[in-house]
C-alpha cells in the first residue's frame, strides 16, 4: 500500500467526519426548533402558570399565630408584619426570581418563534399571543408588589424602577422602567395578545382571547381606567364556554368542593407552592369572616370550621390546597359590575352583580340588588367577599386607599402588640431584593 | 474466531513475500531478539556495528533487524539498567538470534518502561512526568476495585475527602471548576467507558499515571485532569508457563455508628418535653397532614388527654431512655463484612505465540445483614507473531459479571426507637404518618400499615446485575526497517439491569398502596393502585467502538542519533440507552402486572384535598458521545542524553450545538530530557544517575451539559395535567461557549545515587486553567439565577517529590528501604466573572467551589468570633469593633474582605512514607500516610435543628449555662426561641475552624515466603502467605477535636485481609 492511498483513505475518514459529528448527545435534549417544542416549554406550568404569594401574605385575609411565623422565611416573616426592609442580602425572594424566570421562559419561546420558517401560521401566530400574555402577566404581578399603584388618573410616584426585558440573552442589559412605564409596556403586551392568540386553548394552564381580554380588563381595573376595564370584562362574556357555578349545586361536605378547571376558570394559575400557606394555622381573619351574611354560600363553600376550632379557607379553585390566583369568571362579573357602575352604567352594573349574587345566595335569601347611593359601596364589598383568598387583594387595597371613601387600615398583633399598616403606606411598595442590586 | 485471523495471516503472508522479494541481495538480513531472565523482551535496547556507523534499536517486541554484507562483525547492545553486551556474529545468519541481558543491579530503578497508552517508552527517553506502579505495588493492598490500589502510594494522586461524590481522586489537583474533574482512564489502549469496579485488579500488570502536558496532550480533550494508563497481563512469553493464584479473605469491622459525637438521649427527651410544654408541635399534632410526631410526644400528647396516666407516660419515658437506635442497628442490622477474593492465571507461550487466561471471583458481604455482591472476570489475551517477526497480532477477549443484592434497607428511625422487646420480638417502629392516623383507619380494612424493619432484613429482592464485554485488536506490521502501521479496534458492550420486585411484605409498597386507598361512602374501598408488588426495572445497554490507526517509525542512524515519529487518527463512538419503568400489581409467579391510571389525580388517603397521579417513573434516555481525533508525537534523542519530544492532538467531538469549526480543539506540548550523568564535566562516583527533563503544553476539558443554543429537556407528564408533556429550559443560549483550556509545564530532575542508596525524583509544576466553565451568578431579573460561561483562569503551582532510601540491603539477611512522597499543591483564582457573596462563600468547605479571585478553589472562611458573652452565654461577633449579637447585621455589613481566610480545604501538602523491611523469608511493609496545611470546620450544636425536634450534637452537654461558663466552653447557650440566624452565626464564626493536619498509620501488609529453591519439596515453584491491616488509625493530629480531620461524620472501618498467592 503505498502512502498516497493511505491518506486517500484519511481524506475520506475525515469527510465523513461532519455527519458522524453531528449525531446529538442525548435523546431528551431538545432546540426548540419546531412549534411543539416550543408548546412544550411553555406548557411547563409550575413556572409558568404562577401567582405571586406576598401580597396576600401583606394583605388582611388571614391572620396567624406567632408560632406559626417561626416557619416562614425570615422575609416571608418581615413582610406579614408589615417591616420597612423585608429582604435580607442573600435571601432568594420567590416572588421576584420566579415572575422573571416566567418571563424568561416566554422571551426564550418568542426569540426561538422568531427563527422559525415554514410553520403553520395560525399555531405559531397563537404562540406569539402567548409569550406576550405572559410577559403582561408577569409584568403586571412584579408591578403589584415592587412599583407603586399606577393610575391613569395621574396620580402616581415614578420614582421607582425595576427591570423589563424582552430578550433571553442574559448578557444583554434589562430596560429599568417606573411605574408609568411599565403600565404602558404591559398593554402594549396585551395589544399583542389580544390580536393574535386563538379564541380557544386545548388546556386551560394556556392562554386564549378570553384570557387575554380577562387580564386586561384586571390590569386596566387596577389602574382605574375603568372604561377600558368594562369594555374587556364584556368581551369575555361573550365566550359561552365559561359559566358560573351555581353554589347552590356544590356539595359543602367534600374536602374541596370546588373542581380543578371548572367551568368559571379561564386562565389557571396558582400561588407559588409553599408550605406556608397550607397550614392549619393559616387562619380566616374574623372581620372577613364577619362580612359573609346567612344564606351566603360563600361562606359555607370557602371556609371550614377545624374539630379545634381553627377556621381554614378550604375553596380554592385550583380544586387543590394550592390556593389559586388566575382568572376566572367571577372575578370579571365583580369587575364589570364596580367598571359599569363606576363609568355610569348602572343597570349593566346591577344586571352584572345580581347575576352573579344569584349563583352566590341560597334561593331563599337571595335579594337582588337596587339602584342606590350605595350601589358602588356594596358592589366592592361583594368583590372583597368573593375574591377572598385570591390574587386580588393586595392591588385592590393599593387602588381603593387611593380614594377616601374606601381607604383602610389594616391591623395585626404580634407578640401581644399591635401594628398597623396606614393607606398609602410605602410599606405598599415592596423594596428590590438586595440579591438584585448586589 | 480460528478462521478469519488465519485468514489474515495468509493476506499478510503474501504481502511479506512480496516486500521481501524486494530487499537489497548484496546484503543480509540479520534479525534478533533481546530478552531479559525471564523471556521478556526488552524494547529500545541499543545495537551497535562495532567499528561502523550502522547501528538500530529494539522495537517494542523487542526485535531488531540489521541489513549486513557477509562477514563477522561485533554487535555492541546497551540498554540502561542492564550490562553490556559484545557479540561476535557471522553473517549471513540462518536462524534468527536471540540474546539474553542481565539487568544491571546497581541501575535497576531506572529501567522502567512507561506505558502512556499509545507507545511504550523507556525511562531515560521520556521527557515527562510519568510515574508507574508497578505490578508489586498494586498487589500490595487487598481490595476489590483497582482504584484504592493508588491510594497513598502514587505523588501527586489524593483521595478527596471535600468535594462532590463524582470527584473521588485529583492528580496535582483540580483543573477545573465545574465541568468534569475525573482523570482520564485508559486500559490497554483505549479509554474505559464502563464503571472501574468491573475491573478485577488481580488482572493488572502496572498503572501509569500521567501528570503532565507531555502525556496529556497525548491524550487531547478528556486529559486535562490527568490521565490513569492501566496495562493488564499479557503472556509470559519465552519459558514455562506460569500458574498463579491468589485468594485472600478481608474482614471489617462493623460501622462505628456512635462515632459522630450526638447528644444524649435523656437531653433530647428533657427537650422533646419541653417543646412540647411551648406548644411547638401542636400545629402538626393537628395537621391535615397527618405528619409523623416522635413517640414520646405523641405519648405527652395521650397523656395530657387523659389517653394514658402519668404513670404509663413515666414508663414510657424510662424505657426510651435506655433504649438507643444506633446499638439497635448495630444489634440487628449490622455485621462484619466479609470479603472474599480468589483469582487464577494462568500465562505463557513461545516466542511466536503468547497467552494469557484469567479468572476471578470476588464475593463480597456487606455489613448490613442481607447485602451482597459479587464478582466475575475471565479473561484472555493471545499474541501472535510471524516467523520474519515482521507481523504481529494480538486479541483480548475481557468478560465481567457483576451483581449486588441489596436485601436489606436501613431503617429511619427516632434516637430512642426499639426494634424489638425485651424477649426479641419484632416491633413496629413510628413511619411516614402518625399512628393515631393510622390506628383510626384500622378497621377500614387496609393493607398492615406497620412497619417492622426486622422483618423485613433481607427480604427485598433487589439486584444489580451487570455484564461487561471488552473485545481488542491489534494487528501491526513492520513496512519497512523502523517503520511500522499498527490498527487498534476495541469493541466494548456493558448490559446493566438494576431490579426490584417490592412485594406487599414490604412496608413501602403497602404504604403507597393505602396511600391511594379511597374509602366509598358504604365503607367499599377503592384501590387505584392494586394490591401487588412494584416491580422497578432499570436497563441500560451501553457499546462504544474505538478504532486507531497508526503509522510509527524509529531508527537510530549514525549510532548516535535516534528518532520516534508517530501519527495516527482515532475514531470512537459510544452510545448509551437506559430505559427506567415500574410496573404495579406484579406477580413475578404468573409474570403479570396491571394497567395503572397514571392520568387522574387521586386524592391521598392522609388528606384528600390533597390530590396527587400514581407516580409515573418511566425514563429512557440515550446518549451518543463521538470523537474524531488526529495526533502525532515525536522524539528526538542525541548520543542518548539530549532528547526532543513534541506532540500535537486535535479532537472533535458531537458537543451540541457547536458550529462544525468550534467542535475541535488544538493542543500541543514540547518537552526536553537531558542525562547530565553522561556528561564527561558531570560524571563522578557519587551520583551516577542524573537527568533534567521539561515539558510544557496544552490538554483539554470538556462540559457537555452546555451548549450553544439553547437547549431544553423533555418530560413526559405534567403534573397538573398528567397527560400533557412539558419542557424545562436547561441552558440559555451562549454563542461565546468555548473548550476548557489547561496549560501545564513540568521541570523535574531525576538522580540516583551510589549504590542506589538514595533515587528520586524531583517535579517542580505550574498549571494554568483558561477559559475554565464558571457559573456566575446573575442578577435574577434575567430570568436565571446562575449562568454558565467561559469566565475562569485558575493557576496551580506545586511539587511532587518522590525519594527511595535503601538503608540496609545485605542481599542475604535483611533489607531495609524506605519510599517516600511528598506533594504540594498551591491553587487559586486568578479570574472569575463575580464576586461570590458572603453566605456562599461561608459555605464553600462543604465542598462547594465558591470562587474567589486569590484563594484556592477549595477554602475555609470564617466570621470573627466575640466569645460567648458572658450574661447570656449567646455567641458574639465582632460589629465596628465591638462584640455583637446583631446576628442579621454583622453578617450584612461584613464585606468579602473582612471575612477571616483561613486556607484551603484539601490537603496542600500530602504524601506517604513506606517503610519495607526483609529479613529472610519475611517481609513486612508499613505506610503512613499524611495530610498538612488544611482546614475543616469543626461539627458542633444546631439548636434550630435541636427546637424543631431533631436530635443534635452532644456539643449541647457542653454548653454555656450559668455566667461564668464562657471562660471554659465556646459552645453557645441554649436559645430561649428559635433564632436561625444564631446558628448561621455559630456556624460561622472562627472558633470553630481547625486545622485538618495530621500523620495517619494507613496500614500494614506482612507476608512470608515460600520457594521451591530453598525447600525442593514444595509442590509449587513460589508462594506468598500474607496478611494486610487497612484503616488502623491516626498517629497524630493538629486539632483537640474528638474526630478524624478527614472523616467527620463516619470513619472507615478497620479490617483485616489473610491471603495466599501461589506460582505454580
Amino acid at each position: 500500500m503505498n502512502k498516497s492511498t493511505y491518506f486517500l483513505i484519511i481524506a475520506v475518514i475525515l469527510a465523513a467526519c461532519d455527519e458522524f459529528l453531528d449525531a446529538k448527545p442525548s435523546k431528551d435534549i431538545v432546540t426548540p426548533n419546531s412549534l411543539e417544542f416550543i408548546e412544550d416549554i411553555l406548557n411547563f406550568s409550575t413556572r409558568m402558570n404562577i401567582d405571586l404569594t406576598l401580597g396576600y401574605v401583606a394583605s388582611d385575609d388571614y391572620i396567624t399565630t406567632d408560632q406559626a411565623l417561626n416557619n416562614y422565611q425570615p422575609w416571608q416573616k418581615s413582610v406579614y408584619l408589615w417591616e420597612e426592609e423585608p429582604f435580607q442580602l442573600n435571601d432568594v425572594v420567590f416572588d421576584w426570581n420566579s415572575p422573571y424566570n416566567q418571563i424568561f421562559t416566554a422571551n426564550v419561546a418568542e426569540s426561538e418563534l422568531e427563527k422559525l420558517i415554514n410553520v403553520d401560521d395560525t399555531k405559531r401566530r397563537h404562540l406569539i399571543g402567548t409569550t406576550a400574555f405572559y410577559r403582561a402577566y408577569g409584568f403586571y404581578n412584579l408591578s403589584q408588589l415592587f412599583l407603586p399603584h399606577y393610575s391613569i388618573n395621574g396620580e402616581f410616584d415614578n420614582s421607582i424602577s425595576i427591570p423589563y426585558r424582552e430578550t433571553p440573552v442574559i448578557t444583554q442589559p434589562s430596560e429599568m422602567v417606573n411605574a408609568e412605564e411599565m403600565f404602558l409596556r404591559i398593554t402594549r403586551n396585551l395589544d399583542i395578545a389580544l390580536e393574535n392568540l386563538n379564541s380557544s386553548s386545548t388546556h386551560k394552564i394556556n392562554p386564549n382571547l378570553a384570557a387575554a381580554h380577562a387580564l386586561a380588563a384586571r390590569v386596566y381595573f387596577t389602574a382605574e381606567d375603568y372604561e377600558k376595564s368594562y369594555q374587556h370584562a364584556r368581551r369575555v362574556l361573550e365566550f359561552s364556554t365559561y359559566q358560573l357555578i351555581d353554589y347552590n349545586q356544590l356539595s359543602p361536605s367534600a374536602a374541596n368542593p370546588i373542581e380543578q378547571f371548572n367551568s368559571e376558570v379561564i386562565f389557571h394559575s396558582e400561588f407559588l407552592a409553599q408550605a406556608i400557606l397550607y397550614s392549619q394555622l393559616v387562619l380566616v381573619n374574623p372581620e372577613l369572616l364577619s362580612l359573609y351574611k346567612d344564606g351566603d354560600l360563600r361562606k359555607s363553600i370557602y371556609f371550614i370550621t377545624r374539630p379545634n376550632g381553627n377556621i381554614n379557607f378550604r375553596a380554592s379553585y385550583t380544586g387543590r390546597v394550592n390556593l389559586f390566583g388566575g382568572l376566572a369568571l367571577d372575578e370579571v362579573y365583580l369587575t364589570l359590575a364596580e367598571s359599569a357602575q363606576r363609568t355610569g352604567r348602572t343597570n349593566e352594573a346591577l344586571e352584572a352583580i345580581n347575576f352573579y349574587l344569584s349563583k352566590r345566595y341560597t334561593p331563599e335569601t337571595f335579594v337582588p340588588f337596587r339602584p342606590d347611593s350605595s350601589l358602588l359601596e356594596k358592589i366592592i364589598l361583594e368583590r372583597r367577599k368573593g375574591l377572598a383568598f385570591r390574587a386580588n387583594r393586595w392591588s385592590d387595597l393599593r387602588r381603593l386607599n387611593r380614594d377616601p371613601r374606601f381607604q383602610k387600615t389594616l391591623f395585626r398583633t404580634y407578640q401581644g402588640v399591635q401594628i398597623s399598616l396606614l393607606p398609602n403606606s410605602p410599606i405598599y411598595t415592596l423594596p428590590v431584593p438586595p440579591l438584585e442590586l448586589n | 474466531m480460528k478462521k478469519p485471523i488465519s485468514l489474515i495471516f495468509l493476506l499478510i503472508l503474501k504481502f511479506m513475500i512480496d516486500s521481501a522479494s524486494a530487499q537489497d541481495v548484496r546484503n543480509h538480513q540479520v534479525v534478533g531478539t533481546i530478552i531479559d531472565r525471564n523471556g521478556e523482551p526488552i524494547p529500545g535496547v541499543s545495537i551497535l556495528v562495532k567499528g561502523t556507523q550502522n547501528g538500530t534499536v529494539t522495537n517494542i517486541e523487542g526485535v531488531f533487524l540489521l541489513n549486513l554484507p557477509s562477514g563477522n562483525y561485533t554487535l555492541d547492545v546497551s540498554f540502561i539498567g542492564f550490562k553490556k553486551l559484545a557479540i561476535d556474529i557471522q553473517v549471513p545468519v540462518n536462524t534468527p538470534l536471540e540474546f539474553t541481558m542481565e539487568k544491571d543491579d546497581l541501575e535497576l530503578s531506572t529501567f522502567e518502561v512507561f506505558s502512556t497508552g499509545y507507545q511504550e517508552l523507556p525511562k531515560e527517553r521520556s521527557t515527562g512526568s510519568f510515574i508507574q506502579i508497578n505490578n508489586e505495588l498494586i498487589d500490595r493492598r487487598v481490595s476489590t476495585d483497582i482504584l484504592s490500589r493508588l491510594e497513598d502510594v502514587t505523588p501527586g494522586l489524593i483521595f478527596n475527602r471535600v468535594g462532590a461524590a463524582s470527584e473521588p481522586i485529583s492528580i496535582r489537583g483540580r483543573s477545573t471548576l465545574f465541568s468534569n474533574a475525573s482523570p482520564l482512564i485508559i486500559i490497554d489502549n483505549f479509554p474505559y467507558d464502563g464503571p472501574l469496579d468491573n475491573i478485577n485488579p488481580n488482572d493488572v500488570e502496572s498503572i501509569t499515571v500521567l501528570k503532565d502536558a507531555a502525556a496529556a496532550s497525548i491524550w487531547g480533550a478528556r486529559a486535562g485532569n490527568g490521565v490513569i494508563v492501566i496495562t493488564t497481563k499479557k503472556g509470559a512469553g519465552l519459558g514455562k508457563d506460569r500458574v498463579t493464584l491468589n485468594t485472600n479473605v478481608t474482614l471489617e469491622e462493623k460501622p462505628d455508628l456512635f462515632y459522630f459525637p450526638r447528644m444524649e438521649i435523656w437531653d433530647f427527651l428533657d427537650m422533646e418535653r419541653n417543646l412540647f410544654q411551648t406548644g411547638f408541635f401542636n400545629a402538626n399534632y393537628q395537621s391535615v397532614n397527618r405528619p409523623l410526631l416522635s413517640p414520646y410526644v405523641e405519648a405527652l400528647f395521650a397523656n395530657a388527654e387523659g389517653r394514658i396516666s402519668d404513670q404509663e407516660l413515666e414508663q414510657k419515658l424510662q424505657l426510651f431512655r435506655n433504649t438507643d437506635d444506633r446499638r439497635e442497628l448495630l444489634d440487628n442490622f449490622y455485621r462484619n463484612a466479609i470479603r472474599q477474593q480468589y483469582s487464577l492465571n494462568y500465562s505463557g507461550g513461545d516466542n511466536l505465540h503468547q497467552y494469557n487466561y484469567s479468572a476471578g471471583w470476588d464475593r463480597n458481604l456487606s455489613n448490613v445483614i442481607g447485602n451482597d455482591n459479587s464478582r466475575i472476570t475471565l479473561s484472555t489475551l493471545q499474541s501472535w507473531k510471524s516467523k520474519n517477526k515482521k507481523f504481529n497480532l494480538s486479541s483480548g477477549l475481557y468478560l465481567v459479571n457483576r451483581s449486588v443484592d441489596t436485601g436489606t434497607l436501613l431503617p429511619e428511625m427516632f434516637p430512642y426507637e426499639r426494634l424489638s422487646d425485651e424477649v426479641g420480638n419484632p416491633l413496629p417502629i413510628f413511619q411516614n404518618y402518625t399512628p393515631r392516623f393510622k390506628n383510626s383507619l384500622a378497621k377500614v380494612g387496609l393493607l398492615n400499615w406497620e412497619f417492622v424493619p426486622i422483618e423485613e432484613i433481607g427480604r427485598r429482592d433487589a439486584t444489580v446485575r451487570e455484564t461487561d464485554i471488552r473485545f481488542n485488536f491489534n494487528a501491526g506490521y513492520e513496512l519497512t526497517k523502523g517503520f511500522r502501521w499498527d490498527i487498534y479496534y476495541q469493541y466494548w458492550q456493558n448490559d446493566l439491569r438494576n431490579e426490584s420486585n417490592i412485594g406487599t411484605d414490604i412496608y413501602s409498597t403497602r404504604n403507597l398502596i393505602n396511600l391511594f386507598t379511597q374509602i366509598n361512602p358504604d365503607g367499599t374501598l377503592f384501590r387505584p393502585l392494586p394490591i401487588g408488588a412494584i416491580f422497578d426495572q432499570t436497563i441500560g445497554k451501553s457499546f462504544s467502538h474505538s478504532f486507531r490507526n497508526q503509522l510509527s517509525y524509529n531508527k537510530q542512524f549514525f549510532g548516535e542519533h535516534e528518532l520516534t515519529v508517530l501519527a495516527g487518527f482515532e475514531l470512537k463512538d459510544l452510545q448509551t440507552v437506559t430505559d427506567i419503568r415500574r410496573f404495579y400489581g406484579y406477580d413475578d409467579e404468573l409474570g403479570i402486572s396491571t394497567p395503572i391510571d397514571y392520568i387522574t389525580l387521586f386524592p391521598r388517603l392522609i388528606n384528600p384535598a390533597s390530590r396527587g397521579a400514581i407516580p409515573f417513573n418511566d425514563q429512557h434516555s440515550g446518549i451518543i458521545n463521538r470523537f474524531v481525533s488526529l495526533y502525532g508525537n515525536i522524539g528526538y534523542t542525541y548520543k542518548g542524553r539530549y532528547t526532543i519530544t513534541a506532540s500535537a492532538r486535535k479532537d472533535q467531538s458531537n458537543l451540541f450545538g457547536v458550529d462544525a469549526n468550534m467542535r475541535g480543539v488544538p493542543l500541543w506540548s514540547v518537552g526536553l530530557g537531558w542525562v547530565l550523568s553522561e556528561e564527561e564535566f558531570f560524571k563522578n562516583d557519587l551520583i551516577p544517575f542524573f537527568k533534567l527533563r521539561m515539558t510544557h503544553g496544552y490538554s483539554g476539558n470538556i462540559n457537555q451539559n452546555v451548549s450553544a443554543l439553547t437547549t431544553a429537556r423533555l418530560s413526559p407528564s405534567l403534573p397538573l395535567i398528567p397527560s400533557l408533556r412539558f419542557a424545562t429550559i436547561t441552558n440559555p443560549p451562549n454563542p461565546e461557549l468555548r473548550w476548557e483550556k489547561i496549560q501545564m509545564t513540568n521541570v523535574a530532575f531525576d538522580f540516583e545515587s551510589k549504590n542506589r542508596f538514595l533515587s528520586g525524583e524531583f517535579d517542580f509544576f505550574h498549571k494554568r486553567g483558561q477559559d475554565l466553565f464558571g457559573a456566575i451568578q446573575v442578577q435574577p431579573s434575567t430570568g436565571v439565577e446562575r449562568f454558565n460561561g467561559n469566565f475562569a483562569e485558575t493557576e496551580t503551582f506545586g511539587f511532587d517529590f518522590n525519594l527511595n532510601f535503601n538503608w540496609i540491603n545485605s542481599s542475604k539477611k535483611f533489607n531495609w528501604n524506605t519510599d517516600l512522597f511528598w506533594s504540594h499543591i498551591n491553587d487559586k483564582i486568578l479570574d472569575y466573572g463575580v464576586d461570590a457573596t458572603i453566605i456562599s462563600l461561608l459555605n464553600s468547605d462543604n465542598g462547594i467551589i465558591v470562587p474567589k479571585i486569590g484563594n484556592p478553589l477549595f477554602s475555609v472562611y470564617s466570621l470573627q468570633s466575640g466569645g460567648l458573652d458572658p450574661n447570656t452565654g449567646m455567641p458574639r461577633g465582632i460589629l465596628e469593633g465591638q462584640p455583637s449579637m446583631e446576628y442579621s447585621r454583622i453578617i450584612s455589613t461584613t464585606s468579602i474582605d473582612d471575612l477571616v481566610f483561613h486556607g484551603s480545604a484539601r490537603p496542600t501538602h500530602f504524601g506517604a512514607i513506606r517503610n519495607n523491611f526483609r529479613y529472610g523469608s519475611f517481609s513486612l511493609s508499613v505506610n503512613a500516610s499524611y495530610r498538612l496545611g488544611y482546614f475543616f470546620r469543626r461539627s458542633s450544636i444546631n439548636y434550630n435543628n435541636l427546637l424543631r425536634g431533631n436530635i443534635d450534637h452532644s456539643d449541647f452537654s457542653h454548653r454555656w449555662q450559668r455566667p461564668g461558663d464562657e471562660l471554659i466552653t465556646t459552645i453557645p447557650a441554649l436559645p430561649t426561641t428559635l433564632n436561625p440566624l444564631r446558628d448561621t452565626f455559630y456556624r460561622n464564626v472562627s472558633d470553630r475552624i481547625e486545622r485538618g493536619d495530621h500523620f495517619r498509620l494507613q496500614d500494614i501488609r506482612l507476608a512470608y515466603n515460600l520457594q521451591k529453591s530453598k525447600l525442593p519439596s514444595l509442590p509449587f515453584q513460589r508462594a506468598e502467605i500474607y496478611s494486610y491491616i487497612n484503616n488502623i488509625g491516626l498517629l497524630w493530629k493538629a486539632t483537640d477535636d474528638r474526630l478524624d480531620p478527614d472523616f467527620q461524620t463516619m470513619i472507615p472501618p478497620r479490617s483485616i485481609a489473610f491471603g495466599v498467592k501461589i506460582d505454580f
